[in-house]
C-alpha cells in the first residue's frame, strides 16, 4: 500500500513536508539548516527521504522560536537544545543548625551510589555551605529551599532563602571575612550567580563532574 | 580520603591568594578526616606552602588529629600540622595534587 507524502511514517516519524507545514516554514529552510548548521539531522527512510521524530520536530520548533526572536540559526540551535537533567530533587529545610546536614543527606539521596566519590564529596560540601549560609543570613521564618539538577556532566544547585535583599556591600564584607561558604563555592563551581531581592536570595551554582575527577 | 579532597580544595583557595604574595593570609578548610568539618584556619601563603611541600603533611584545627593514622609534628596557636603514618601516608602521596 502506498502512503501519501504527508502521511506519518510508522513510529510517529514525519517527512519534511509535514514538518515544514507544522512549523510554517519552507522545506528548503529545514534542508538549509541541516546542511549549513547541522540543526537537527533527520533519519532517512528507504527512499532516502528525511524522517523527523517528535523530539526533532520539537527541537526545530524551539529553534524557529529563537530565530523569530532574532537569533541566528546557528546560535539558535545551541539555545534550543536544552540538556535534560538525569535526576532532580527539591527539598525544603527548616532554618536550623540541622539544615546543612539535611542538605548533605538530600544530595546523598539524589546521587544514590555515586560513580564519582569526589564529585559527591564536593557537591555535598557546596550544598551544606550554601544552606549554612542561608540559615545564618536568611529569614528564620521561611524554609530554605534547595533544588538540585543532576546532568551527565555537571550538577546545578539552587538554594533559596527568604529575608531581605543581600547588598553588594554585605557580600564583599562576607568575602573579606572568609566568604562564609562563598569562597568554597567560588573555588569549586565553574559558574555561580546570586539573585537577590526584598523577598529573599537565591544562589545558583554549577559544579562540573570533570573538575572533580 | 577526605583529607586529600580538602587539600585539593585548599590548593584552589591558595591559588587565589598567592598573587598577593607569600606574606598574604588566606583561609583554608581544616584538613581533618571528618567530612562535615569545614572550620576555617587563617594561614600565611608561605606557611601553607611549607606544609604542602611534603605530601604527607596536613593542616588541622587543634584537637582534630587522629592518632591512629597521623601524628602532630608542629603546632601554632591556630592550627596543628599532622603527618600521616603508614597506609594513610601512602594514600596521601598517591593523592598529592602536585605530583604530576
Amino acid at each position: 500500500m502506498r502512503r501519501t507524502k504527508s502521511e506519518p511514517e510508522p513510529g510517529g516519524l514525519l517527512e519534511i513536508g509535514a514538518v515544514a507545514r507544522e512549523l510554517g516554514v519552507a522545506p528548503s529552510t529545514l534542508r538549509t539548516w541541516e546542511r549549513r548548521y547541522r540543526v537537527v539531522v533527520p533519519l532517512r527512510g528507504r527512499r532516502g527521504q528525511r524522517l523527523y521524530d517528535p523530539e526533532q520536530v520539537a527541537t526545530l520548533g524551539r529553534v524557529l522560536a529563537q530565530v523569530r526572536r532574532g537569533a541566528r540559526a546557528s546560535a539558535a540551535h545551541d539555545l534550543a537544545v536544552i540538556p535534560s537533567p538525569v535526576r532532580t530533587s527539591s527539598v525544603r529545610l527548616q532554618p536550623s543548625t540541622h539544615a546543612p546536614l539535611q542538605a548533605r543527606q538530600a544530595i546523598d539521596d539524589l546521587l544514590g551510589e555515586p560513580d564519582n566519590p569526589r564529585f559527591a564529596f564536593y557537591l555535598r560540601l557546596v550544598a551544606s555551605e550554601l544552606v549554612k549560609n542561608a540559615f545564618l543570613h536568611g529569614s528564620a521564618r521561611h524554609p530554605i529551599r534547595m533544588d538540585t539538577k543532576l546532568f551527565a556532566d555537571a550538577a546545578e544547585l539552587r538554594v533559596h532563602n527568604g529575608g531581605g535583599r543581600l547588598t553588594l556591600r554585605m557580600l564583599r564584607r562576607r568575602r573579606r571575612e572568609g566568604g562564609r561558604g562563598l569562597d568554597i563555592v567560588d573555588a569549586l563551581a565553574d559558574a555561580w550567580s546570586i539573585d537577590t531581592g526584598p523577598l529573599g536570595t537565591t544562589i545558583t551554582i554549577r559544579l562540573p563532574v570533570a573538575q572533580s575527577a | 580520603m577526605n583529607e586529600s579532597l580538602f587539600r585539593l580544595l585548599n590548593e584552589r583557595l591558595e591559588k587565589r591568594a598567592v598573587e598577593r604574595g607569600p606574606d598574604a593570609t588566606f583561609e583554608i578548610v581544616c584538613e581533618c578526616a571528618r567530612e562535615e568539618c569545614t572550620v576555617r584556619i587563617p594561614i600565611l601563603v608561605a606557611e601553607y606552602e611549607a606544609v604542602r611541600s611534603e605530601p604527607t603533611k596536613f593542616v588541622v584545627v587543634p584537637g582534630h588529629s587522629d592518632a591512629s593514622v597521623e601524628r602532630v609534628v608542629d603546632a601554632t596557636g591556630g592550627y596543628e600540622i599532622v603527618e600521616k603514618l603508614g597506609e594513610a601516608a601512602l594514600v596521601a602521596e598517591v593523592e598529592n595534587p602536585r605530583d604530576g
